[in-house]
């Protein structure tokens, strides 16, 4: 039959024709596109996979594992409930954990040893002290430790023994973690245990297991570097000053957006509506100082910021505003590229309508506070709130050149910081940082998740600021 | 409709914008180009110095190396970043489903702040970081990658061999014959390496010092060369973005013309696609060009862990001379190379003008 025929398609390649069949080419259409969305996935994983990778880490003990590994004790859900139920014992809270009066902790450690008629020697329980950043009270003097044999099974030829580590709280002290170190005997393996400790180590005097508290708390348990993150680092009067980094970017932020609102509309209204003399060369004037880079005019500005903007600090009462929010606010008090990007956006708006205003007797003010404004909702959020936020809260040169008081510091700068004030070689202390850089990314990767389209647009209209 | 004392109304709606330019730009300008004829160091009285800071400055190793980084760096990643992305925009083009999906996920680390981004990449370019491990795995597993390229390239030939002998116009990547060939050298290659028959590598730590080194690698600090790649992975798939949205414009026909008069490959990407697309490549060239060469985050942050001399650049020797050398800040130092920055900027510029680009192909 003749519709049974396969249908042939002339096909060009380097100026020659070929005569194909429809299936030799439907085939190859199909296949590229499963090419190209491979690629395309591809590329996701090369683009996120990092970020995944960094949030997966923040919750291991040791991110600078070598091997690195994707699995992290932490994020095992039956630890969770073991270390829930020893945050309840520990007689404060199955939450954060604690070591409180009346707590009566029962730990089960399993070793495995060679096969031998002799039964081994208990293995040895030391209490360690806290680390010296955290502050706290070292537990020991109050707490009485037991270890008795509870199993002992034979498998494989060998010994497996479970210990149960008993401690109890004698004293009337709440503290916050309980550090500890189990020894087992020369020659003993360590098999499991209720909590995992965060190191295993075999010595020839013993196998040590330690863990940095033995009473977490299920979200002290968890999330142990983001609270490591949270509470370390202290300023004056052991106040967190994470926390206060985290609520001065957000406060800057609010205060930006709010500022960039008035004064960028104000200005894009302007050149966008009115007419003045020197319009188009005010313009271009705008568009030139987006390309300046930010370190040819940081030098004055410093000295304006510290000589507190031609003496007008001195109205508040302060000889600078060095180490003050501002600082932050002098040189961006009105955003060129927000200027920029509302202006073509005002542009678009039809002239007619305010036009109309005016015949009916309407001020500028007018105008603009009533037609105008309400017609630019949509740039306002885009440009005077979300690009506001995300350029504020992710700002480095200028917080870092006018912000030296720790208690000042935005995140990006307190973060930075980190890096440079705990010895960064240590595996932990990358714990913290990770936690850290996850903490200040959640935020704005919210707001790109909501507000995508008004981020790409931003990115397409303000390249040249990069 | 003739409005008089409109400009009365327009200056006081300007005037938030006149004060911060006035006093954050060109007073700013102008003192730092004062300031760079001045010994001027914070504390101590002025004296007029002429070009001293200038001459000074050409004397300096380091910014004549920071000069060098900043123009190498420049270079290297705008160049590498536009021709990545024109070549995944190129294999890319096509309708595409779900782009919004795509899209969001590959501007994550452009939204995200240089902070984070820098502290993520110091932590996987660590000497037992992941990148380190990741190269000991390709050391240990090259045998087996070196067979399966072979296998695929191997088997391609023949297929598209054997096609073109039947008289059918398969290119060399043919996607329908390429997918056999994949699959064809992975089952092979899984097969080789199960019984043995093409041995593993034995294992050997690799220990690249990224970021704490002064070593240099095709006459660029290492240092130097890891914010590089790191800004390239950054910045490659939104300029891709930017590059795929110009090229689903141009019409396919254009395509089907060019292979109709015999046009290669190369020919098609040079006469048809590059054309098309100029102004919109010529954009993201200048863009990133500005943008590389004032690049200051991701070097002051990796200043913590990596030696100065490896990775300053013009920006950073700008803030180094004021508040990181420790000593008192040579503020007319610093001045005279922020002004070197400016007028390198304004030199690409000036040619993106030159060349003739109005106002609408720079922000389209």
């Amino acid at each position: 039959m003749s519709n049974q025929e396969i249908e042939s398609v002339t096909v060009y390649k380097r100026g020659q024709a070929y005569q194909v069949d429809a299936h030799w080419l439907a085939r190859r259409r199909v296949t590229r596109k499963v090419m190209v969305y491979s690629l395309l996935i591809l590329l996701v994983v090369f683009m996120i996979g990092p970020l995944v990778y960094t949030l997966i880490s923040s919750f291991s003990e040791n991110p600078l594992s070598w091997p690195p590994s994707l699995e992290s004790p932490r994020l095992w859900p039956p630890n969770w409930a073991a270390a829930w139920n020893l945050g309840v014992q520990g007689g404060r809270s199955g939450w954060t954990g604690g070591w409180a009066s009346g707590g009566r902790v029962e730990l089960a450690v399993t070793f495995r040893y060679p096969k031998s008629d002799t039964s081994p020697a208990l293995p040895r329980v030391q209490l360690l002290a806290p680390p010296y950043e955290s502050g706290a009270a070292n537990p020991a003097p109050n707490t009485n430790v037991k270890v008795e044999e509870a199993q002992n099974k034979t498998l494989d030829g060998n010994d497996e023994i479970t210990y149960n580590v008993i401690l109890t709280h004698q004293g009337t002290e709440t503290y916050p973690l309980l550090p500890m170190a189990v020894i087992g005997p020369a020659g003993s393996e360590f098999v499991r245990a209720t909590l995992p400790p965060v190191s295993v180590s075999s010595r020839s005097s013993g196998t040590y297991l330690t863990w940095k508290n033995v009473t977490p708390g299920a979200i002290g348990y968890v999330f142990n570097s983001f609270i490591g993150a949270w509470t370390t680092y202290k300023g004056r009067g052991g106040v967190n000053l994470f926390p206060r980094w985290i609520v001065n970017s957000f406060m800057i932020a609010g205060i930006r957006i709010l500022i960039t609102t008035l004064f960028a509309t104000m200005a894009a209204f302007a050149l966008a509506r009115l007419r003045f003399p020197g319009r188009n060369a005010l313009f271009f004037f705008i568009i030139f100082t987006m390309m300046v880079p930010g370190q040819v005019t940081f030098i004055s500005n410093y000295l304006v910021v510290r000589d507190g903007v031609f003496g007008l600090s001195h109205l508040f009462g302060m000889k600078t505003f060095l180490n003050t929010f501002w600082a932050l606010f002098l040189p961006s008090l009105v955003s060129t590229s927000a200027v920029f990007m509302m202006k073509q956006f005002m542009e678009s708006i039809p002239k007619e309508i305010e036009e109309a205003a005016r015949i009916d007797g309407a001020s500028t003010f007018r105008i603009y506070t009533q037609i105008i404004l309400p017609l630019c909702k949509p740039a306002i959020a885009a440009v005077g709130v979300i690009l506001t936020f995300q350029g504020s809260w992710n700002e480095f040169f200028w917080p870092m050149v006018v912000l030296t008081q720790d208690s000042k510091f935005t995140l990006p700068i307190g973060l930075n910081f980190f890096l440079h004030y705990y010895n960064s070689v240590t595996g932990s202390v990358w714990g913290m940082i990770l936690a850290g850089t996850v903490i200040s990314v959640i935020p704005i990767l919210i707001i790109f998740i909501l507000f995508q389209r008004y981020f790409v647009e931003g990115f397409h209209m303000s390249g040249i600021k990069q | 409709m003739k409005r008089r004392g409109e400009w009365v109304s327009a200056f006081i709606f300007l005037l938030p914008l006149l004060f911060t330019l006035a006093v954050a730009f060109i007073y700013a300008f102008v003192r730092t180009v004062y300031f760079s004829f001045t010994d001027y160091n914070l504390f101590h009285i002025t004296k007029f110095v002429g070009l001293d800071n200038y001459t000074q400055l050409f004397a300096d190793y380091r910014f004549v190396l920071a000069l060098t980084h900043s123009l190498v760096y420049a270079i290297v990643v705008t160049a590498s970043q536009t021709f990545l992305a024109l070549l995944l925009a190129v294999v890319l083009n096509q309708k595409i489903r779900g782009l919004t999906f795509f899209r969001a996920s590959y501007y994550v680390p452009s939204v995200a702040s240089s902070v984070a981004i820098t502290l993520i990449f110091i932590w996987l370019m660590n000497r037992k970081g992941t990148i380190n491990w990741i190269l000991t795995m390709l050391g240990r597993y090259w045998p087996l990658i070196i067979t399966g390229l072979a296998l695929v390239i191997l088997v391609q030939w023949f297929q598209v061999f054997s096609e073109r002998r039947h008289g059918l116009p398969a290119r060399a990547f043919d996607p329908a014959l390429l997918g056999i060939s994949l699959l064809i050298g992975a089952v092979v290659t899984t097969i080789l390496g199960r019984f043995g028959i093409v041995h593993l590598y034995p294992m050997v730590d690799v220990a690249i010092p990224w970021l704490t080194t002064r070593k240099m690698f095709l006459g660029i600090p290492l240092p130097l060369l890891s914010i590089m790649m790191l800004n390239i992975w950054t910045t490659t798939p939104t300029m891709m973005l930017l590059l795929l949205a110009g090229l689903q414009d141009v019409p396919q026909e254009l395509y089907e013309a060019a292979e109709m008069d015999g046009a290669t490959p190369g020919q098609k990407l040079f006469h048809v696609t590059v054309p098309a697309i100029r102004p919109l490549l010529f954009m993201v060239i200048t863009m990133g060009l500005i943008g590389t060469l004032q690049v200051f985050d991701q070097v002051a942050i990796t200043a913590g862990v990596a030696p100065l001399e490896s990775t300053i650049t013009l920006a950073y020797y700008v803030y180094w001379n004021m508040f990181g050398s420790g000593g008192l800040p040579k503020v007319g130092m610093a001045s005279a190379a922020a002004l070197v920055l400016a007028a390198l900027t304004l030199v690409i510029v000036f040619i993106q003008r030159r060349l003739g680009f109005s106002e609408k192909g720079w922000y389209s």
